[in-house]
Order: C-alpha cells, then sequence, then structure tokens
C-alpha cells in the first residue's frame, strides 16, 4: 500500500486538506471542523445535493485510510473521483456561467437549511461532461443569522468578473484567469467598463459598490478594524444571491461571424466523400479500441467528439484554442448524449503547473490521462503555424494516450498552401513520408487511409 | 417607505445615491494589509438593500410581462375557438 499523497491546490484549508491513497480521494476533517461539519450533515443537505448531483458524492469514512497523515483529523470524507480535473481557466464562458450559477443555486439551497459556504473558490467546481459539480463539502459550515456573505468578493474576482470582463470588452478570460489564479481583480475590470455598465443597478451592487469601499479601505484602513462586526439579515442575504443568480443567467456574449474555426465543419477542403470515409475511419478505430476515455485535440464545435460518444467513447475531453468554436463546442455538449467537455487550450502552450511552488494546480500534461487521442487536422498548425519541430509534435500527441488516430495534412491541401502563401516554407520535412517514419519508429500503424480530396492521410495506431 | 423602491429606507436610498455618484470616476487600488473580503462585507448591508430593490423590480417587471402574455395568449385561444367550424 503507497502513503496518502496531498493533492495540491489543498493546503490553504485549515478544516481538512485532500488526499489520495491507491487511487480513492480522502480529505481529512480536523477536530475544530468536525464539529461544524456535523452540524451540517445533521440538516439533510449534503445528501440531498449528492442526490441531485450538485455535490461529488461523498461519504463519512474511517480516518485511518489517510494514515500518518490523517493522526490530527477526527475523520475522513471520501469523494468520489472526478475523471478529468480541469481549472477555470481552461473553462469555456458558457461553462463558467453554469459553473457560477451551480455555486449560487448551492448557496440558495444551503441557507434554506441554515447552512452556508465559508468560500466561494471557482476551483471547488468541476466538470462531469458539460455538468458543473461542487467537489468541497467541508466549505459548507452552519449559518448564523446575521452573518455577512465572506465569499462575495471571492466570487466576484472568480466567476462574475471574468465573466463581465467577457462580455463588456470581449476580452475571454482563459489568458487573465491563468496569468492571475485568484481571478480578475475589480480594477481590471473598471477599465473595461463604459457609462452605460454604471447605469445598471446590478453592476452597481457587485462592482461599482465594492470598489468605491475598496478605496476607502486604502485610504482609511482603520475602517477594517473600527465599529462593530457587519451584519447581513438573512432576507437580504438571499436577496444578493437571487440577484447575482438572475444576471448571470442573462448574460451572454454578442454572436460573431468572423471567426475561421466556427465554420470549419462546412468550410474546409475536403468533399464530401472525403468527409464519409474519414467519419467511418474514425468511428471504426473507436469501436475497434473501446476506449474508455478520448481527448480530441483541436475537437472545434465537437463534431468528432459526438461520433466519439456515439461510438460508445465512455468520456470526450475536447482541446480547442478558438474563443468562439469553444463555445460552440460547450453549448453542443450540453446536448450531447453522454459526457463531452471541450477545454480552452493552445496546444502550442498548454496550461502549465503553477501556484505555490509551481504545484497549486497541475500542468494539463500532468492531468491527462486518456486512453485515445483524436488529432484530426491539427498537426500542420502545431508544425507550420507554429514552427514546432514535427518530432516533438507527434511525441506530445503519443504522450497524451496510448491509441488515437492522426490526420496528416500535407503541403499540397489547399489549408495548407493557404498557410504557407504568407510566409516563407522552411519546413522541407514536413512530409507525409517523414511523418509516417517518425510515427512508426513510436508506434504500431494499424490503419492508414488518403482522403479522396486535398492531401490527407488518416492513421490509426497503437502502442507497441 | 420609498414608493419608487419599496424594500429600501429613505437613508438607504440617499447613502446608495451618493455611493452611486462617486463611484463614476473611481479607479481601484489594491489592498495590500487588509484582507481583501473586508471591503466587500463592509459595505453588504447597502449592496443587499439594492439586490432586494432589484429582487422587488424583477417580480414587478416579470408580473407586468405576464399580464401581457397571458392576454396574448388568451386572444390566440380565442383565435383559435374563431376559427372552429
Amino acid at each position: 500500500m503507497t502513503a496518502a499523497r496531498r493533492i495540491g491546490g489543498s493546503f490553504r484549508d485549515p478544516s481538512g486538506q485532500v488526499f489520495e491513497n491507491n487511487g480513492r480521494i480522502l480529505r481529512s476533517v480536523s477536530t475544530a471542523a468536525a464539529v461544524k461539519f456535523d452540524r451540517v450533515l445533521a440538516s439533510g443537505l449534503i445528501d440531498e445535493l449528492v442526490a441531485d448531483g450538485s455535490l461529488v458524492p461523498t461519504k463519512k469514512v474511517s480516518r485511518e485510510l489517510l494514515q500518518a497523515e490523517g493522526t490530527q483529523a477526527a475523520y475522513a470524507l471520501e469523494h468520489e473521483r472526478i475523471p478529468f480535473v480541469t481549472y477555470p481557466y481552461e473553462w469555456s464562458f458558457g461553462a463558467l456561467r453554469e459553473a457560477a450559477l451551480l455555486h449560487l443555486k448551492i448557496q440558495e439551497r444551503a441557507l434554506a437549511k441554515g447552512v452556508t459556504l465559508s468560500d466561494a473558490s471557482a476551483y471547488n467546481v468541476q466538470f462531469v461532461g458539460a455538468k458543473p459539480v461542487f467537489i468541497d463539502a467541508l466549505s459548507f459550515i452552519p449559518y448564523e443569522e446575521g452573518m455577512p456573505w465572506a465569499g462575495h468578493r471571492q466570487f466576484c474576482e472568480q466567476f462574475l468578473n471574468p465573466l463581465l470582463m467577457y462580455v463588456w470588452s470581449g476580452v475571454p478570460h482563459h489568458a487573465l484567469f491563468r496569468g492571475r489564479l485568484e481571478g480578475v481583480p475589480n480594477g481590471l475590470l473598471l477599465s473595461a467598463a463604459r457609462w452605460r455598465h454604471k447605469l445598471s443597478l446590478n453592476a452597481l451592487a457587485h462592482v461599482f459598490i465594492p470598489a468605491w469601499s475598496e478605496r476607502a479601505l486604502v485610504s482609511r484602513p482603520e475602517r477594517a478594524s473600527g465599529a462593530k462586526r457587519p451584519t447581513l439579515a438573512s432576507g437580504r442575504y438571499l436577496a444578493i444571491v437571487q440577484q447575482l443568480s438572475r444576471w448571470i443567467s442573462a448574460l451572454s456574449l454578442p454572436t460573431r461571424k468572423d471567426r475561421v474555426w466556427t465554420n470549419y465543419a462546412s468550410d474546409n477542403s475536403y468533399s464530401l466523400d472525403g468527409r464519409d470515409l474519414k467519419v467511418r475511419f474514425v468511428r471504426d478505430a473507436i469501436l475497434a479500441d473501446r476506449p474508455r476515455s478520448v481527448l480530441d485535440i483541436g475537437c472545434n464545435t465537437g463534431e468528432f467528439s459526438r461520433l466519439a460518444l456515439e461510438a460508445h467513447a465512455g468520456m470526450v475531453v475536447g482541446l480547442e484554442a478558438d474563443p468562439a468554436a469553444l463555445e460552440l463546442a460547450f453549448a453542443n455538449a450540453q446536448r450531447f448524449n453522454g459526457p463531452f467537455l471541450p477545454l480552452y487550450c493552445d496546444t502550442a502552450n498548454p496550461s502549465p503547473s503553477q501556484g505555490w511552488l509551481g504545484r497549486e494546480r497541475e500542468s494539463l500534461n500532468e492531468r491527462v490521462r486518456t486512453d485515445f487521442a483524436l488529432s484530426l487536422a491539427v498537426i500542420h498548425h502545431m508544425a507550420i503555424a507554429r514552427n514546432l519541430p514535427l518530432a516533438e509534435v507527434i511525441e506530445w500527441i503519443l504522450s497524451t494516450a496510448p491509441a488515437g488516430v492522426i490526420e496528416f495534412v500535407g503541403k499540397q491541401d489547399p489549408m495548407v498552401k493557404v498557410l504557407l502563401s504568407s510566409r516563407e516554407d522552411i519546413f522541407p520535412d514536413y512530409t507525409r513520408e517523414e511523418f509516417l517514419k517518425l510515427l512508426e519508429a513510436r508506434v504500431k500503424i494499424v490503419a492508414t487511409a488518403e482522403l479522396p480530396s486535398g492531401d490527407r492521410t488518416l492513421v490509426h495506431y497503437r502502442a507497441r | 417607505m420609498n414608493p419608487c423602491f419599496p424594500s429600501l429606507s429613505r437613508r438607504q436610498l440617499m447613502c446608495s445615491a451618493l455611493m452611486a455618484a462617486l463611484l463614476f470616476s473611481l479607479p481601484a487600488t489594491a489592498l495590500a494589509y487588509i484582507d481583501p473580503g473586508t471591503a466587500n462585507i463592509l459595505v453588504q448591508a447597502v449592496i443587499g438593500a439594492i439586490a432586494a430593490a432589484a429582487g422587488t423590480i424583477a417580480v414587478f417587471w416579470s408580473r407586468i410581462r405576464g399580464l401581457f402574455s397571458s392576454k396574448k395568449s388568451d386572444d390566440k385561444k380565442s383565435d383559435n375557438n374563431s376559427t372552429q367550424p
């Protein structure tokens, strides 16, 4: 039996920390936290949220499972494992909005049971397919009349402000959030605010008044320690949560038709025959390999992710660098009959390990443990558009899964010709022969097919 | 009781209006020595009052819309009835 390993990202919480022991996800509950958490359990809230899928299945287990780490714990909680851990800087706008609404819905239901949340971290929400699920059972604490909403600022920085930044200025939250793991601060959001935003009661309450208060505190810090502790009536607490829910559920991105990738499925270089062959090839490969999980690299709007689900793949995680295509993919994912989670990812710069000691949030490469990788028409974007060495691109794709399908798009393909028309061709080794040679040296080729139009080769491979 | 914002007292309304007026030219400054959540907690009573007012407006607005939409569906129903042989 291996020792329980603490999972990065949970070290800040004095109530308890998360460990992994032989694939089981355990949360220690400190003696002080157990007194409060037992009251939360008695309210029936946890069972209710688990039953309707809002909270990850959670049960009380012996602290012995925590081994040496659990000597200070009153007991442990075991959570069902989330199949693929993701972070808010990888979510689409739609996913971040769903996560925000889940947090608010849980907060509202908790208040009805005399419980509240001690914080409002977006990292406490995970996704199973396109469905958000809350994971931090220990952030539920008993509510006492008059308690203010301690997590309001955190909610604004981690959910509301990134959404507003996107809607107000058109700047996607991914890079901002990845650069500042706490989310988007008010100061940054204010730079995107226009006059019309200042006329909204919602923005007044949740953006401008908190910003004013912050400024007042900077000039007179004694306000924070003086006077009596602020209180908030429970009716007003509920009104704040409900106002945010109404506002956030009405937020949407303006529709833009000038994006390249949103029309890709209907606007590419191959014919209908080619498309049918590609669909058949991918379906046969997935049916043959029966993967539990598929990584769709460059998933676009999720056309082939859906195909993978239809071919009985257990789940699909998509990676997409174009924010507009990603939004469509998430909207599709909500309708698909199976778990599909499209994520923002520039494959030339995937999420790094970062945060405290560089270990608080894991890199994408560390989290990817899929059975099958679909890399359809992405290699030329990496090798030609981004100047990445072809061998390294192949190495990276092969590192994500032990089997998969790669579509190689050659220099005679109209799409690659466009790519090369505006730049010097410094890629003498970018050929089908070189690609196959590099691949054959590393994996077993199961099947290949040439698409009838364009210059495209499909390869189904498996690890040797 | 204020007729426009029934859930706001006159004092809260004045306070909100004053804050709103002050805000139009305010940039935000980072807090270095104070817990960042404090700024929001200190003004939560005001935020709560505005949220309650917004809730009242939302209910009022949905009732107005409901009035029109139910009238419209009634109209439709009577139209359908009139086309019956």
